[in-house]
């Protein structure tokens, strides 16, 4: 019971989140809606943040600084306008090489 | 301009969309297996694999079942899910204008569509008209829509071998951080990323809606005052 209420709860906020803006459009001004698009770009960069700073990987000893180096390149590839496919090879591939060199010396 | 050029026009632009989200779907495969394996341990899973719709969020969803799992009860779960889920809000808001003059039943079909990545493709989308940006929002967000439920589905049967691959729990941060950059080129968005990075390096010991709600307000003021003092 405790899960339900606890979804529906969380459910129903996220709809009202999405919802709430989008019905009332005509109401939300030109600069509001502008600083929520600077928030909105806020928000993901600071998950991406995140997402790097709490990566785990038991295999390796050092996973947070690697994870950087491959965010970094994978940014670059796409400040490069490649597509996200690239991208996230670019990613991927450097956090691999990485770590198979690191597991390696280690 | 003929009836028939303008319906190929407008599929195109759906269609743009969909392509858009495809490569997408691709990397939040292995976050939604996550997902799917969280569900799996619930102590409802038929409740928490129904609430991918509604919460369709898989930070959030998963923050709820591991606060749940945890035994911090109702409250605290709905905080929690609630915080994280907050930058809907943002998102929502940035896209009101090109929604004005849509019709109240497809505004409601685009809010039960949006998320990070549907976001991050409109905005970055170089649409000419409200029209047409929308055209692409919902072939995007549809595509999403119909895949990251999917994920979470196979995630409840097979989704625990995704931790077992490291990477794979990388990259949804790199496909988001993919949608920021074309945002960095301009000086109040350049503000927004720098002030947002910074607060979430300090708070990255913080609950994760908590830390998100505060880099959201710290790069929406550092972008206001950037575009303020350049008006």
């Amino acid at each position: 019971m405790t899960t339900v209420v606890a979804l529906l709860l969380v459910g129903a906020g996220s709809l009202a989140y999405r919802m709430v803006p989008l019905l009332g459009a005509a109401r939300v001004p030109e600069a509001g809606s502008r600083v929520a698009g600077w928030a909105g770009v806020s928000v993901l960069a600071a998950v991406t943040v995140r997402g790097v700073l709490h990566h785990h990987d038991r295999t390796i000893p050092c996973a947070v600084p690697v994870a950087v180096v491959a965010l970094a390149v994978a940014l670059v590839a796409a400040a490069r306008g490649r597509g996200i496919l690239v991208v996230l090879g670019a990613g991927a591939g450097t956090y691999l090489a990485l770590s198979t060199v690191i597991g390696a010396v280690t | 301009m003929s009836q028939t050029v303008v319906v190929a026009r407008h599929r195109d632009e759906v269609l743009e969309g969909v392509r858009a989200m495809a490569p997408m779907l691709v990397v939040y495969a292995p976050f939604g297996l996550l997902v799917g394996a969280a569900v799996a341990a619930s102590d409802n899973p038929v409740a928490a694999w129904l609430s991918t719709w509604t919460i369709y969020g898989g930070a959030a969803h998963l923050a709820v079942l591991d606060v749940l799992h945890n035994g911090t009860g109702v409250l605290g779960a709905a905080v929690v899910g609630l915080l994280i889920n907050a930058r809907m809000v943002a998102y929502a808001a940035s896209l009101a204008p090109h929604w004005r003059t849509a019709s109240a039943r497809s505004r409601v079909a685009a809010a039960g569509m949006l998320t990070d990545a549907t976001w991050g493709l409109t905005v970055n989308h170089p649409s000419d008209s409200a029209a047409g940006r929308r055209r692409f929002y919902f072939g995007a967000g549809f595509t999403l829509w119909l895949g990251w439920p999917a994920f979470v589905t196979v995630g409840v049967l097979l989704g625990r071998w995704v931790q077992h691959v490291p990477v794979a729990t990388l990259l949804p941060a790199m496909t988001l951080g993919a949608l920021v950059v074309p945002q960095l080129r301009t000086r109040p968005g350049l503000a927004a990323g720098t002030a947002a990075t910074g607060v979430a390096a300090v708070t990255s010991g913080l609950d994760g809606g908590l830390a998100l709600v505060l880099a959201a307000a710290a790069g929406g003021s550092a972008a206001g005052l950037v575009h303020w003092r350049a008006s």
